[in-house]
């Protein structure tokens, strides 16, 4: 059988195809080492696995359930911030300010959970973002606080809390599979 | 053992009805490019061997729908059009990252910006490696004949199908077999659910590890969109999300085979090396810059399970693997899926017939041949004959323009979302309501699928989707996920009871948003 020049190039670079798979192969021996996740778990679980499930998702024990929670917290927070502040306890509060912060930037999430309308809800968006704007200032110029603005926010972002029915304050009723049921057939408009 | 096998023909045969469609549309390309373009027109499409046939290449490849095993018959077809190897190699990466489809998908993730880097990126790492390596190698373009005219009319349409058929029943099929033999490799050595801790933004070797998970893998552009959507919800590391995109999608071992056959093992070595280093150096260099800030990271993610072994160890199905393969095809497979594979199954067949036949009869002669008839004939005036490339750029245009218009019957609009996300919804939730957990963790991703389809659906129409929307879909979608982690976890009824109470009500929002507000 004659064998031409080009025919054997392409044997050989079959065989290197090959020898790619083997590499590949090899290399990919080297991942076997991932451990599988844990499947199934003991079924007697206990009240510190919603904690693991929440950690599991990177929610910080500083995070509120829901926004009138949230919005609660913001002037002691903030009072407390400021008085270390303006007391030259600058080093002490850093941590205080990421969990303010947190609180503050957490807020249009919190209130996606609840009943406000689109307005309401841009409302606490905006009102948020000033907030930020305030404790950033603070922050970065350590002991000029603006107060009376941020008081003010919080009371608004409180009336409009208030007004809404959010997670918590609902009835915590167990979910029956007629509660689950599919919604009545909304025509198209 | 058994597992571990039938865990490989699962997901070759999930990969492999994936890609259908799209290879499908690889051999429209390449039959068009073939007996309507032609190698000279071909050459003056894409250009060849200079920094703007790289760019020229990456735009076409943008705008063309492909995956990295639909683009084995093009780039195939361009080394027999003489083009350079560098703007072949930039083609082949970037055909496979975006499509219509994906880019909208990215384009409503939270930071659209990311997307569009990506894409910028991928133009920076074809045009470093494809330049030094055409500079390097300056001699890659082959000289083939050009292939005979055909006469227009039916005939030339015709040709266009054999040339599909023929490379359906060619090596292509074998190189796509090497695709999916990679995807198989991967499956064998990745153990169940072992990827779900990793990919971390705080581990420095994230971008390796999704490297050597990135080339043998497979995913489709919508697939790899949607695993780089969850990778910025969760956390993860940017620069394993690029590195994702840009061999997960971009790459295959089929491809790295061609390469290897045709070109040699040195210069595949080299356009590798090259590839690695500018995409891991950019990995790197993004993961910082690009970071959400307004993400809590996970340390847990479903997004790679598709990698691994499907099947856990110890947990023994009670129909057997073979009916847990057929249950999960059926539920899972699209019906664009299922016609792309039927149609690859009728070109392969008649490539397969015109193969036997050619011991007999060669059809190209015919359909090259000119009736005496109609040569003598004048032609009616209103019959005009239109040139080969302009009926392949209106093809071309027609592919791009299916595309656009498959965004709209892929993203319906909201009302019709939130229909189809209510259905889902009530199975999810009422089967992890009654313990049926297999069918709650079967529909959630199901219900996570419609939450964004629902949100691309409303941004298409509107040409916007506010904050508010975007919001309510992630508390949504967040609920879910819990919920899945408690079915999951096996947590107490009364816990999972809870959870879907609070699921049910954010869902009722949702709608409310979405029916009365966008």
């Amino acid at each position: 059988m004659i064998v031409r020049k080009s025919d054997e190039m392409m044997i050989l670079r079959s065989k290197q195809a090959g020898f790619l798979f083997l590499a590949f192969g090899l290399c990919a021996l080297e991942l076997a080492g991932c451990a599988p996740a844990t499947v199934n778990k003991s079924p007697t679980t206990t009240a510190h696995e919603d904690h693991d499930h929440e950690h599991e998702h990177g929610i910080p024990s500083h995070k509120p359930k829901t926004l009138t929670d949230a919005v609660g917290q913001l002037v002691p927070r903030w009072k407390s911030v400021t008085a270390e502040v303006q007391a030259g306890h600058v080093e002490h509060v850093e941590g205080e300010f990421t969990e303010l912060l947190d609180i503050i930037r957490w807020l249009p999430e919190l209130a996606a959970d609840t009943d406000l309308k689109k307005a309401e809800w841009e409302q606490v968006q905006h009102s948020s973002q000033e907030l930020e704007t305030i404790v950033l200032a603070l922050r970065s110029s350590r002991g000029i606080s603006n107060s009376e603005d941020f008081d003010t926010l919080a009371a608004q972002l409180l009336r409009l809390a208030e007004s809404t029915v959010s997670p918590a304050s609902e009835s915590p009723h167990a979910a029956t599979e007629e509660s689950v049921e599919s919604e009545p057939h909304h025509s198209a408009k | 053992m058994e597992a571990v096998g039938w865990g490989i023909v699962l997901r070759v045969l999930q990969a492999g009805l994936q890609a259908a469609p799209f290879i499908f549309t690889g051999l429209c390309i390449t039959g068009m490019l073939h007996r309507l373009m032609g190698h000279r027109h071909t050459r003056w499409l894409f250009g060849s061997n200079t920094l703007a046939s790289l760019f020229q290449s990456w735009v076409i490849g943008m705008l063309l729908p492909g995956c990295s095993l639909g683009v084995i018959p093009i780039v195939k077809q361009l080394r027999k059009s003489g083009i350079a190897v560098g703007t072949i190699f930039a083609f082949a990466l970037s055909s496979p990252l975006f499509d219509p489809l994906s880019m909208l998908y990215g384009l409503t993730l939270s930071k659209p910006l990311t997307i569009l880097a990506f894409a910028f990126c991928s133009l920076v790492v074809v045009t470093i490696s494809g330049g030094l390596f055409d500079w390097w190698f300056p001699n890659t373009e082959v000289t083939v004949d050009e292939p005979p005219e055909t006469p227009p009319g039916i005939k030339r349409l015709l040709a266009v199908l054999v040339v599909m058929a023929r490379e359906t029943a060619s090596g292509t099929a074998v190189l796509i077999g090497c695709g999916l033999l990679g995807v198989g490799l991967l499956t064998a050595m990745l153990p169940f659910a072992s990827l779900q801790n990793t990919m971390g933004h705080d581990n420095p070797y994230s971008p390796l590890l999704m490297t050597s998970i990135a080339i043998p893998a497979y995913a489709t552009p919508m697939m790899a969109m949607s695993q780089l959507g969850s990778m910025f919800q969760h956390g993860n590391s940017i620069g394993a999300a690029f590195i994702l995109l840009a061999f997960g999608a971009g790459m295959n071992l089929g491809l790295l085979t061609w390469m290897v056959m045709y070109y040699g093992w040195k210069k595949t070595a080299l356009w590798m090396g090259l590839m690695l280093i500018v995409v891991i150096a950019f990995s790197y260099g993004i993961e910082r810059p690009l970071y959400p800030t307004d993400i809590e990271p996970a340390n847990h993610t479903h997004a790679f399970d598709t990698y691994c072994q499907p099947f856990a160890h110890g947990s023994p199905l009670p129909h057997g693997y073979p009916a847990e393969i057929w249950r999960r095809i059926r539920l899972e497979t699209q019906p664009h899926e299922l016609a792309g594979a039927a149609m690859l199954a009728c070109l392969a067949l008649l490539g397969m017939g015109l193969r036997w036949l050619d011991q007999r009869w060669v059809i190209e002669t015919w359909l090259n041949q000119r009736s005496e008839q109609a040569a003598d004939a004048t032609p009616p005036v209103w019959d005009i004959v239109v040139p080969g490339p302009v009926l392949a750029g209106i093809g071309f245009l027609v592919i791009v323009g299916c595309s656009i218009a498959g965004c709209y019957a892929y993203y319906p609009s909201p009302e019709e979302s939130l229909e189809e996300l209510n259905l889902a919804k009530t199975e999810a939730l009422g089967s992890a309501l009654s313990g049926e957990y297999p069918h709650a963790l079967h529909w959630i991703p199901i219900c996570e699928s419609w939450n964004r389809r629902l949100q691309v659906g409303a941004y298409l129409r509107h040409g916007h989707l506010s904050d508010y929307h975007r919001m309510k879909a992630r508390v949504f979608r967040d609920k879910l996920e819990l919920l899945e982690h408690m079915v999951e976890d096996h947590d107490p009824p009364e816990a999972i009871r809870h959870q879907v109470a609070t699921t049910t009500r954010v869902f009722s929002r949702l709608a409310a948003a979405y029916r009365q507000e966008l």
